[in-house]
């Protein structure tokens, strides 16, 4: 059986935007959680 | 299954015990948290679709098929962290209940032009969404219920929109939310454990990798076999689904019913890995299935079949659950949209009947047994022309309101008249680059399609006159809808942009319309007050 692997963009489409995408937002929302018990 | 439709009851009764007046029943009273209002908005918009297209389109085409997913995610991103936090503070302030509320309140609308134009796109759009949700409903409840032939159809059907309808009847808003929350959760754990198990049983990830590129190399590429334009059309196109997202009524009021902007912040998160896990799950699901069972001649069918011939009864018993959640979460909020485009918005605000909390309570859930029952007759007679809306009916609703959304979100100087044209554009251009992209399939209304914008326009612009409800600015926004959506029938002939899906173009010419008619036809100045003597 060949070995098939997976081309740079294929690999981002599949796991890098959704990965980065799960960072931002969990970052995004830490970031203001912070910032809100801060001006508390 | 009678075990899931008994929860989807009891939610209904207990919300609707909490269910006292207008505003508890087309908006829960603004009382909604973060997790039921996040996943309820999630789920609204995300319909048998999720479970049967998104899987189709990967089990066809293999990674190529995978483009809806960041398209989605993206137009989720611009709702939840630009709409949302914008749209919850406005819609309070404003007192407004619906969406049409929103963008008549923003911008003016002293006859009543604006509020009864988007009523009419929505009512449009949302009946033929409704028909084809119950349609599909049945199909999936006669199948799990393994009840075959027309009489396993009709029975499915029935059964499907009678738990919606009385669910909707009981609780309203509260009860749509509450019960897609319970939906949601099933979809998330269905699309996030099936991939995993499927890929196990495959051997890993590896080994879905070397099974798809031994069917065909392609599978694995992001253009799939398309190359050049049609493959950029194709990708653009995809990506270009998340514009949708801001002008669909049933995700933007999960937002004004957002308890406080703590709940909207908080929901950003669980809205969005929502999204991420289900999208990306379903894709996963079509990648296996493709290898696991390269023969099936409809690649929709994927999960169910999986469910059926791969997976213990009881797993395969939540998996169709979660088939049929996905289906009524989104039919359920279409409903509750609909009943509160007519009973709201046209019968309070555009007949100027307005009544009293409990009027406008019992006004709201009347009007949904007569819709609902309306959805089910479409569905069992089969009307050929409602389920024709269905196709224009995510690009429509999505290029007539999302640009007027997003305007309203960053407090643009837009005029009523912009406001119009917008929407009037955002509509034609959808339809007539539709049905120029399918030329081949529907020649006849293709054709048609000048005659329609000219008809269409005569007859706006003689309402408007004959009941002094236009003045010039509309007319002129009625003509420069008109004219663009001639200009897009032209285009999509003449400059092989085929390949691109509709909701596209039609966005794009909706802004622009809504700003240069904006420009040359601002709002009048208020008239003074004169005083008393």
């Amino acid at each position: 059986m060949e070995e098939h692997s997976l081309s740079i963009g294929a690999n981002m489409l599949l796991w890098g935007f959704p990965l980065a995408l799960a960072i931002f937002v969990v970052v995004s929302a830490t970031r203001e959680r912070l910032r809100g018990e801060a001006e508390r | 299954m009678v075990l899931y439709l008994g929860v989807l009851l009891v939610i209904g009764w207990r919300a609707g015990q909490r269910t006292h007046g207008g505003e508890d029943f087309h908006l829960a009273g603004r009382s909604l948290g973060a997790w039921t209002a996040g996943i309820s908005s999630t789920a609204s918009s995300e319909s048998g679709w999720v479970t049967l297209g998104a899987v189709g389109m990967t089990y066809t085409h293999g990674l190529s098929g995978l483009w809806y997913a960041p398209g989605c995610l993206l137009g989720y991103l611009v709702n939840l962290y630009i709409v949302a936090p914008k749209l919850r503070r406005m819609s309070e302030r404003q007192g407004s209940i619906t969406m049409t509320d929103v963008i008549t309140r923003r911008w003016g609308d002293p006859h009543n032009v604006l509020r009864v134009t988007a009523t009419t796109i929505i009512l449009v759009c949302m009946m033929g969404y409704v028909a084809a949700q119950m349609t599909a409903a049945g199909k999936a409840f006669s199948s799990s219920l393994g009840m075959e032939g027309r009489s396993g159809y009709l029975l499915g059907v029935i059964i499907g929109a009678l738990v919606i309808t009385v669910v909707t009847f009981m609780g309203g808003f509260r009860a749509v939310a509450w019960t897609d929350l319970f939906q949601g959760l099933l979809v998330a754990v269905a699309l996030i454990a099936l991939p995993l198990y499927a890929i196990a049983r495959l051997g890993g990830f590896g080994a879905l990798i070397n099974g798809l590129g031994d069917i065909d190399p392609n599978l694995l590429t992001v253009g799939g076999d398309r190359l050049g334009p049609a493959m950029w059309g194709f990708i653009v196109g995809e990506l270009g689904i998340g514009l949708g997202y801001p002008g669909m009524p049933h995700v933007v009021t999960r937002y004004m019913a957002t308890r406080s902007q703590t709940e909207i912040r908080r929901l950003k998160v669980i809205a969005m890995l929502w999204g991420i896990a289900v999208f990306y799950g379903a894709g996963l699901v079509g990648l296996a299935a493709r290898v696991m069972l390269p023969k099936l001649a409809d690649g929709e069918q994927a999960l169910m079949v999986m469910a059926l011939e791969l997976v213990h009864p009881i797993i395969a018993g939540l998996l169709l659950a979660a088939v049929i959640s996905a289906i009524l979460s989104t039919v359920s909020s279409q409903l509750l949209v609909a009943a509160s485009a007519v009973s709201y918005d046209i019968v309070e605000k555009c007949m100027g009947l307005e009544t009293d909390d409990r009027r406008s309570l019992y006004l709201g859930r009347w009007t949904v047994v007569v819709i609902g029952i309306l959805g089910v007759l479409v569905a069992l007679t089969e009307v050929r022309l409602v389920f024709w809306f269905v196709l224009f009916a995510w690009s429509g609703l999505g290029a007539a309101f999302a640009p007027l959304v997003l305007f309203a979100a960053f407090n643009t100087a837009v005029s009523r008249y912009g406001a119009l044209t917008g929407m009037l554009t955002g509509v034609g251009v959808t339809v007539a680059w539709k049905l120029g992209r399918t030329a081949a399939e529907y020649p006849e209304a293709f054709a048609k399609v000048p005659w329609a914008v000219i008809v269409l326009a005569a007859t706006l612009l003689l309402i408007g006159r004959i009941t002094s409800s236009f003045d010039v600015g509309h007319s002129a926004a009625t003509l420069a809808a008109s004219a663009l959506t001639l200009l897009s029938w032209w285009l999509v002939q003449h400059w092989g942009l085929h390949h691109l899906y509709e909701l596209v173009p039609a966005f794009f010419f909706a802004m622009a319309a809504i700003i240069a008619v904006s420009f040359l036809f601002p709002n009048p100045p208020p008239q003074p007050d004169v005083g008393r003597g």
